[in-house]
C-alpha cells in the first residue's frame, strides 16, 4: 500500500490499495505529471514477484487527485482534509453499479459461484422438509416380517428394522425423512405398508404455500465488485443488473499470433474472468469485459485492442481534467 | 518455435517425390551481458518462472535457453526486467 500526503492550506492523502488494483494501467495513462508507473503486472498478478502493480513516484506526484477519480476499481483513495473526493459534490463520480433485486432474487447462488471477486453472499434458507412433502405412512406390524427390504431400498434412509427384544421387531419411519415416494410400499413382499402419496392422490390437500418458499439475502460487496455483469448474465430471473464503467468493444490485431496455451498472461490478469483460451487462441467475452486495458498491457504480442467509446465518468468540472480523460475513450 | 520450410523436389522413377525439411531458428536471445544470471535478477530467474515450456532452464545458477522447446510466446521479451531478452 503506497500512501502520499502533502500538509498545508489543504491536507490532501493518496492511498494505492494494491489488493483492489488490477493492473490496468488507466491511472498511468491519465496522470499529468506521469508520476505513475507500471510495474510487472503478469509476474505480480502471477505472484512471481511481490511489488506493487504501480509505482508513484512520490516527488512529481501533484496529488490532483485525478487517478483516484478515473480508476475503475476504486484502488487509488484521495482524501482532501480527511474527506474522500468521491464523497464531494465537485469531484467526479462513477456512473458504474451493480445492484441485485431482493424481490426478484430466488437466492439460488448462480451468482455467487460466477462472480469472480467473489463479491457475492447469498444466505438461505431453505423451507422444511415436512412442509413440502405431506402424507401419511403405517406399518402393519402384525403383517411385517422384519425382512429389512424396505430398509435397503429406502432412498432417504426413512426406514430402520429395530430389534426390540429377543425376537421381536419394530419397523419404525421416520417422518422428517420419508418422502412418500411408495418405493417400500411396492417393495414389501407381505404388503404391510400402508401409504398414501398426497402428489399422486386425487384430491385437495390444504398446503400453505408460503411454507414452501426459500427465503433468504443476497448481498453485493460494492468494494470487491469490478461490475464485470457475471452476475446479470448467470441471473436466471433478471434479478441483477451492471452498468459498466466503460463502453467501447475489445478485438484483436488482424495479424497478431496468439500463443494463447503457452502464454495465457491476459487470462491470467483479467479480474473479471471474461477470457479464455479457445484452440490455442485468446478469447474475450465482451459480456463480462470492462474495457479495463490489463490484457492488452501484458499481451506480449500487443496485440489486444481495447477501444473505449464512452466512461460512465460524470461531472468532470475541469476541463484540463476532460482532456486528460479524453484519452481513455479515444481508442488504444 | 520459428522454422523455416526447405522444399527438395526429388525425381525418382518418374516420381516427383517432395521432401520437406524443417529447420528450426532460435527464436529468442539472451544478452549475457545484459542477463544477471539468477543471482542478480530482480525477478530471481523471471523468464524461468514465466516460461512454461521449459525453454528457459536453470543451470548452474544461470539461464540456459532450451531453443527447441519456446513456442514463441515474447512472454520473457516482455517481462525480462534486465531487457536481455530479444528476437533474433
Amino acid at each position: 500500500m503506497t500512501s502520499i500526503t502533502r500538509e498545508g492550506e489543504e491536507n490532501r492523502s493518496l492511498t494505492h490499495n494494491n489488493d483492489k488494483c488490477v493492473g490496468c494501467g488507466i491511472c498511468a495513462s491519465i496522470c499529468p505529471t506521469e508520476s505513475i508507473k507500471n510495474g510487472p503486472v503478469l509476474p505480480i498478478a502471477r505472484g512471481l514477484v511481490e511489488m506493487d502493480y504501480i509505482n508513484i513516484n512520490k516527488d512529481s506526484c501533484c496529488l490532483c487527485g485525478l487517478c483516484a477519480s478515473a480508476c475503475p476499481f476504486d484502488a487509488i483513495e484521495f482524501k482532501i482534509n480527511d474527506k474522500n473526493i468521491k464523497e464531494m459534490e465537485e469531484y467526479p463520480k462513477w456512473n458504474k453499479d451493480a445492484e441485485i433485486d431482493e424481490d426478484t432474487c430466488v437466492y439460488c447462488k448462480s451468482c455467487e459461484t460466477a462472480c469472480p471477486q467473489d463479491a457475492i453472499k447469498v444466505a438461505r434458507t431453505l423451507p422444511k422438509r415436512e412442509n413440502l412433502v405431506v402424507g401419511e405412512i403405517d406399518v402393519d406390524q402384525e403383517k411385517c416380517i422384519n425382512c429389512k427390504i424396505c430398509e435397503e431400498l429406502c432412498p432417504g434412509d426413512a426406514i430402520k428394522v429395530k430389534q426390540t427384544g429377543r425376537e421381536t421387531f419394530e419397523t419404525v419411519v421416520d417422518e422428517d425423512k420419508c418422502v412418500y415416494c411408495l418405493v417400500c410400499k411396492r417393495a414389501c413382499p407381505t404388503d404391510a405398508i400402508k401409504a398414501v402419496c398426497s402428489s399422486c392422490a386425487y384430491q385437495d390437500y390444504k398446503l400453505n404455500t408460503e411454507d414452501f418458499k426459500t427465503h433468504g439475502n443476497t448481498v453485493l460487496n460494492p468494494d470487491s465488485c469490478v461490475n464485470c455483469g457475471w452476475c446479470q448474465e448467470i441471473c436466471p430471473v433478471e434479478a441483477a443488473t451492471v452498468t459498466k464503467p466503460f463502453e467501447g468493444e475489445v478485438s484483436y490485431e488482424d495479424d497478431m499470433v496468439c500463443k494463447g496455451d503457452s502464454c495465457h498472461a491476459c487470462q491470467d490478469v483479467c479480474p473479471c474472468n471474461a477470457v479464455s483460451i479457445t484452440e490455442g487462441h485468446s478469447s474475450i467475452d465482451p459480456r463480462f469485459c470492462i474495457l479495463c486495458g490489463a490484457c492488452a498491457n501484458v499481451c506480449p504480442q500487443k496485440g489486444i485492442i481495447i477501444n473505449r467509446t464512452k466512461m460512465n465518468l460524470e461531472n468532470i468540472r475541469s476541463k484540463s481534467w476532460q482532456n486528460r480523460l479524453s484519452g481513455l475513450t479515444a481508442g488504444k | 518455435m520459428k522454422s523455416i520450410c526447405l522444399y527438395i523436389l526429388i525425381v525418382e522413377w518418374d516420381i516427383i517425390i517432395v521432401k520437406v525439411l524443417e529447420v528450426r531458428l532460435v527464436p529468442v536471445t539472451i544478452d549475457i551481458d545484459k542477463c544477471g544470471k539468477i543471482d542478480n535478477c530482480p525477478g530471481e530467474g523471471l523468464c524461468i518462472k514465466l516460461c512454461e515450456q521449459g525453454a528457459l532452464i536453470e543451470k548452474d545458477d544461470d539461464v540456459v535457453l532450451i531453443s527447441e522447446n519456446c513456442d514463441d510466446c515474447d512472454l520473457c521479451i516482455q517481462n525480462c526486467p534486465n531487457q536481455a531478452i530479444s528476437k533474433v
